[in-house]
């Protein structure tokens, strides 16, 4: 029995719940209503503010996408430690002002664990940086779809090298 | 022979008629052209006012009704100087006549007398001189008296108190003396509408006056008298320092009296003395009701008397014991934390936010477990309503009225961003929010009510707040609103105003062509297929032209980016008629440049394996 794709619209780190192994599980999915195909009985936002995809500005379909974008805002927020709430804007701006491109991951990431890091860390870090900037692509069809990323989280990073240069501009073309 | 001189007759008639009609428009064009050549103005404001056109409908600043009578004449901060002549008195149909902020100097003609349909007169900030015409009073259906911070001498004329309209009066900042009326209209009027006089009396001022026995000890919060002008020689730093220091005193002397007043007032259990009846308490011009008060004017919060429901609470229609309608929001429960002064506070916050355009915050009720708001009543409902929820019996909304609208929204929103001091974002910017009273002149509803429940603009939240449609990009994706997201939603509400549609179903049609909305408005703007947007509740009755500029606003505010999006005082001068044509023409150039750009292969579509673009996808949602 094939089960049909769900969307589920709210994906944000209120909605991730951490077990004793401090392993991954979505939640809230027992709050979620199935609309029916072209009704208008969806009217109000539902999603959280700051994790969810921008064209839903201006259209009313809902596409895996969203929860594409709201995946990426959740990476970047694991990784920095905060709500990358600046990041974000300076993507949506003019393609000339995206000054978040020069910004080095290294002064991104949370300062709070231990320093230096290892290179196993470090790979680690880039690639999950890197994964969650094309997430976070404006254009929805640039997003990656989430099997691509679960590909990509358990490959290896040749730039890990390279850490205290990089800057998050590069890693759009890993 | 009898049929060939009745019809000469009618054919005569008509030929009278014609003339007549054109003499109007002219003297009305020739009125204000009078007042240009007495004006000086540097920055070429009036440079459009051409005694040369049919009527002055064209000219800028200047607005018309269907008649093409003038009804507003709007030139605020605009430079001017010189005097005001006379004949502004043959404008009949003027509604607003707005002149603040300049350097226009001389007497306020007493012509103003003859503008029997006047609604609003703001000359303040400027340099009058000489008294307060008492022709003024004949203005009946005035309802913003605003003569403040001008060189006005003389008493206040006792006629003003028949203007029972009057709902804002400022003649603050004058050199006006005598008595001040407490009666008719003034009743309702508080120190701060005369603050700053040479010498005004009167139990409102606290100071009494000459020959009159004391009256009774004044209430507790009223202020000490304003600082009297020192006389003649004295020296302009004195001077200065005086006003600076009284200043000060007269903004802290209320609150201060205010919280002695509270210390000394019994704590207030509602349920404990059913019976008694509140003081009036006003704050400035705010008025505290008591529960019990609002609970007989909207019959115990009524079912049936449901205005409407929003993120913030319900909205009742009621009526007050004087007998005026007013619309009670009871803000929902759980939203409201704080303390009594803080709730206090923030209301006081918003009832400075005075404006035409802006929805007046009359009072406000505070118990341990009821927090309302007391706005007037809107007669004629909001955008959203009349597009959409009309009765039968109710014209649709015409293309001067939905100008008119979009105007003076803008104007409203302009003021809450650039003249508030905090600024105000709205939050909430759509058609309905946009209220309409009974000549259907906008009302900007629902503002500062975010900060009021408490929302924290630094953190996250999940709480519901926004219509879909109507919310910018980048709050979706940040969570942080700024005055352009209120440009944005703005923006969204000009289209629902020219389609009469909602943005859902807007959205849902650009979905169907494969378009984002936005995109397919420009396409259609692009293509001149103008009739598939409006409203075809209009019946093709509007100005292609008109209808073009005011599309070009509305995707101008929308745009992906704020940065981008103009300010709304910069939308404000483009619907005035300045500056529009070249705001388009270049974002025309950055659009063909983007539009090159995303043209190019992008990056990542090597590794992006896309495999669920052709599966439906069941769609869940739901509050957290």
């Amino acid at each position: 029995m094939v089960v049909p794709p769900i969307i589920h619209c709210d994906i944000s780190s209120n909605n991730v719940l951490l077990d004793s192994q401090y392993e991954a599980h979505v939640s809230d999915f027992w709050t979620v209503k199935i609309l029916k195909p072209g009704s208008h009985t969806w009217t109000e936002f539902a999603g959280t503010f700051g994790y969810a995809a921008p064209e839903l500005a201006q259209t009313m379909e809902v596409t895996e996408k969203c929860d594409v974008f709201s995946f990426g805002v959740l990476s970047l927020e694991v990784i920095m430690g905060k709500h990358p709430g600046n990041f974000i804007s300076s993507l949506l701006s003019s393609p000339s002002a995206k000054i978040a491109y020069n910004w080095p991951l290294i002064d991104v990431l949370d300062e709070r664990p231990p320093q230096p890091p290892k290179k196993s860390i470090v790979g680690d870090a880039i690639l999950v940086a890197s994964l969650a900037v094309s997430c976070l692509s404006e254009t929805p069809s640039s997003r990656p779809t989430m099997e691509v990323s679960k590909m990509l989280m358990t490959g290896k990073s040749p730039l890990a090298d390279q850490f205290p240069m990089i800057r998050l501009g590069q890693l759009l073309y890993h | 022979m009898e049929r060939e001189l009745w019809g000469s007759v009618f054919i005569y008639w008509v030929l009278l008629a014609r003339p007549l009609w054109l003499v109007s428009a002219n003297m009305e064009g020739d009125a204000l052209h009078s007042l240009r050549t007495n004006l000086q103005d540097p920055n070429n404001v009036l440079q459009s006012w051409d005694p040369t056109l049919v009527n002055p409908c064209t000219w800028f600043h200047v607005t018309c009704n269907n008649d093409n009578s003038v009804i507003r004449v709007d030139l605020g901060n605009a430079v001017l100087s010189g005097q005001l002549v006379p004949q502004l008195g043959q404008l009949k149909n003027l509604q607003y006549l707005e002149l603040y902020s300049n350097n226009i100097s001389g007497p306020i003609p007493n012509d103003l007398g003859n503008l029997t349909n006047l609604v609003s007169l703001d000359l303040y900030l400027n340099r009058f001189s000489g008294p307060i015409p008492e022709s003024l009073g004949k203005l009946s259906k005035l309802r913003f008296l605003r003569l403040n911070n001008n060189s006005l001498t003389g008493p206040i004329p006792m006629p003003l108190t028949n203007i029972t309209a009057l709902q804002v009066l400022d003649l603050s900042n004058n050199q006006l003396s005598g008595v001040v009326p407490d009666n008719g209209s003034f009743s309702l009027f508080t120190p701060i509408s005369f603050n700053n006089n040479l010498d005004l009396c009167g139990p409102v001022t606290g100071h009494p006056c000459p020959g009159s026995p004391p009256f009774s000890p004044p209430p507790p919060f009223v202020p000490p008298s304003p600082i009297s002008a020192p006389e003649g020689n004295s020296a302009t730093g004195a001077i200065a320092g005086g006003v600076a220091a009284g200043a000060a005193l007269l903004f802290a002397a209320p609150a201060i009296v205010f919280a002695w007043w509270r210390r000394r007032k019994p704590q207030e259990f509602f349920f404990d003395v059913p019976a008694e009846e509140d003081p009036e308490v006003h704050l400035g011009q705010l008025k505290r009701f008591s529960l019990r008060e609002l609970q007989v004017a909207t019959d115990t919060f009524s079912n049936k008397n449901i205005l409407g429901r929003g993120g913030f609470g319900k909205v009742y229609k009621g009526r007050l014991t004087d007998g005026s309608l007013v619309a009670v929001k009871r803000l929902k429960e759980e939203r409201t934390p704080g303390g009594e002064l803080q709730f206090q506070t923030e209301v006081e916050m918003i009832s400075m936010a005075v404006h035409r355009n802006l929805l007046r915050l009359r009072g406000f009720c505070m118990t341990p477990t009821e927090r309302l708001l007391v706005y007037p009543y809107m007669a004629n409902g909001s955008v959203a309503s009349c597009l959409r929820e009309r009765p039968a019996h109710q014209q649709p909304l015409d293309w001067p009225t939905r100008k008119r609208i979009a105007l003076g929204s803008a104007r409203g929103l302009s003021y809450l961003h650039d003249h508030c001091d905090p600024k105000i974002i709205h939050r909430d910017v759509k058609a309905a929010n946009i209220l309409l009273d009974e000549e259907f002149e906008a009302v900007v509803g629902d503002f500062g009510l975010a900060k009021l429940m408490d929302y924290k603009d630094t953190h996250v939240t999940t709480a519901v707040r926004g219509t879909i449609g109507h919310i910018a990009p980048e709050y979706l994706s940040t969570g942080k609103s700024s005055e352009k997201t209120d440009v944005f939603g703005y923006g969204i509400m000009l289209l629902e105003l020219i389609t009469g549609q909602r943005a859902f179903d807007l959205a849902r049609l650009a979905n169907d062509d494969d378009v984002m909305l936005l995109d397919w408005v420009k396409g259609l703007l692009k293509e001149k297929k103008l009739e598939m947007l409006v409203d075809p509740d209009l019946h093709s009755n509007y100005i292609d032209a008109e209808v073009e500029q005011l599309i070009q606003v509305a995707l101008l505010c929308s745009q992906g980016s704020p940065m981008d999006r103009p300010k709304m005082s910069e939308v404000v001068r483009m619907l005035e008629g300045d500056g529009l044509a070249e705001r388009w023409d270049e974002w025309q150039k950055v659009e063909v440049l983007r539009q090159e750009v995303e043209l190019a292969p992008h990056p990542n579509s090597d590794w992006i394996v896309d495999s669920t673009e052709n599966l439906h996808a069941v769609e869940l949602s739901g509050p957290r």
